[in-house]
């Protein structure tokens, strides 16, 4: 039988002792750039609960929500209990550009739900968002716990009807029938095909037993500048 | 922070480093991915020292926050190649002896969850129960993967049983 711990001991002194300690300096700078970024965190989620707020006001949206997340009996897997939910309830995202104010918002749910290949729509806040992604994996703790509620877009989710549904909405609110790379519309980011996102990441090399469900999530936005709105002085108005 | 407790921070941070740095290498096998680790683990340390130092060994608090970030395997690819960028070298090791050596080369054969359990068991000499309650494990689980681990490294690093296992291997 080996002497493990003598040889953990001559293996470690061996291989670390050459490096010199860190100063602490490093270590006390890391935890206040972390303790900023948290406070940072804290206050887009704030942002969000208020904008929320003022979506909710009267004249506001009335979406009626798909039945929410309980499984029946003992819980499916992580993947099947998402992707079911998925697949039942949600066609397309569309995500407002992060400056359209509450007006364009309340607007753009108006213009969808008259939309004849929209069955039903509803808005979905960041921290619904935060709230299903937990539910999903709520055995799955390594994949929420260091989850920043930000990087969780609003959108409106939607379920379409007929032949060709997503198509006929892209161009209803783009202009061309598939998404392209620019920007879609004054008041819309990205205009996303949620089947065809799906099956891209089902058959996709990603799907190797781990999720990595950011991407069914939450379609690449990148960060955008809130201020100054870009195009402001061309924006047309409403209608 | 006050500049007591400030003190006392950097106190402790020097007087453990070392011992943890080694713990950790030896449970992620790569030095630079150890101290990344620990860098995060004491710079959530410093946030709430003023709570910590009050615990009986915030070593262990350390410890056990390293190795959980060192745990999340996906994560810890993502970091590997931060900490590699970050801190300019290659994760190559200082000369080792023999004997170190292949240890090195047999301990990333065990799984994580034994790694950690020898480790903590024959590096920081913990007792069995110490080992369950810091990774909040039963006994019996410990005490299997202790064996377990024990078991395989002696298999890859005694060359008598090596031969035995080679021979198996070998067609008939």
């Amino acid at each position: 039988m080996i002497d493990l711990d003598q040889r953990l001991e001559d293996l470690t002194t061996q291989a670390t002792a050459p490096r010199p300690v860190p100063e602490p300096e490093g270590v006390l700078r890391r935890g206040r750039r972390r303790r900023r970024r948290q406070l940072a965190g804290a206050a887009v989620l704030l942002v969000a609960v208020v904008a929320a707020g003022a979506l909710a006001l009267p004249g506001g949206w009335h979406g009626r929500a798909p039945t929410p997340l309980a499984p029946a009996g003992p819980p499916p897997e992580p993947v099947n209990r998402f992707l079911g939910w998925w697949q039942d309830n949600i066609d397309a995202s569309i995500f407002p550009r992060q400056d359209a104010g509450a007006v364009d918002r309340q607007a753009l749910a108006r213009r969808l739900a008259a939309l004849p290949e929209v069955d039903r729509v509803w808005f979905e806040t960041r921290e619904q968002a935060l709230d299903r992604y937990r539910t999903m994996f709520w055995d799955r703790p390594e994949m929420t716990r260091n989850l920043d509620p930000a990087a969780l877009p609003e959108a409106f989710r939607v379920r379409l009807r007929g032949p060709d549904a997503f198509a006929r909405l892209h161009r209803h609110l783009c202009g061309t029938a598939r998404p392209a790379a620019k920007r879609c519309s004054l008041t819309i980011d990205l205009v996303s095909d949620q089947r065809a996102a799906l099956f891209r990441t089902l058959s996709g090399r990603s799907w190797a037993g781990r999720v990595d469900a950011s991407i069914l999530l939450d379609p690449p936005e990148p960060a955008r500048p809130t201020w100054p709105p870009s195009g402001a002085c061309s924006r047309q108005p409403p209608g | 922070v006050d500049s007591r407790e400030l003190r006392e921070f950097t106190e402790f941070y020097s007087g453990s480093y070392v011992r943890l740095r080694k713990q950790l290498f030896a449970v992620t096998g790569d030095l630079a991915e150890a101290e990344d680790v620990l860098q995060e683990a004491y710079a959530r340390a410093s946030l709430r020292w003023s709570r910590l130092r009050a615990y009986d060994a915030p070593e262990a608090w350390v410890r056990r926050v390293a190795l959980r970030l060192a745990a999340m395997t996906a994560r810890s690819l993502r970091r590997r190649a931060r900490a590699l960028l970050r801190l300019h070298h290659p994760s190559e090791l200082p000369d080792l002896t023999p004997d170190a050596i292949d240890l090195y080369r047999a301990l990333p054969a065990l799984p994580f969850g034994q790694r950690q359990v020898l480790v903590l068991h024959h590096l920081a000499g913990l007792p069995v129960a110490e080992v369950a309650a810091e990774l909040g494990l039963p006994a019996g689980t410990v005490k299997a993967r202790l064996s377990r681990g024990r078991a395989a490294l002696a298999r890859r690093l005694d060359p008598t049983s090596q031969l035995r296992q080679e021979q198996k291997g070998l067609p008939r």
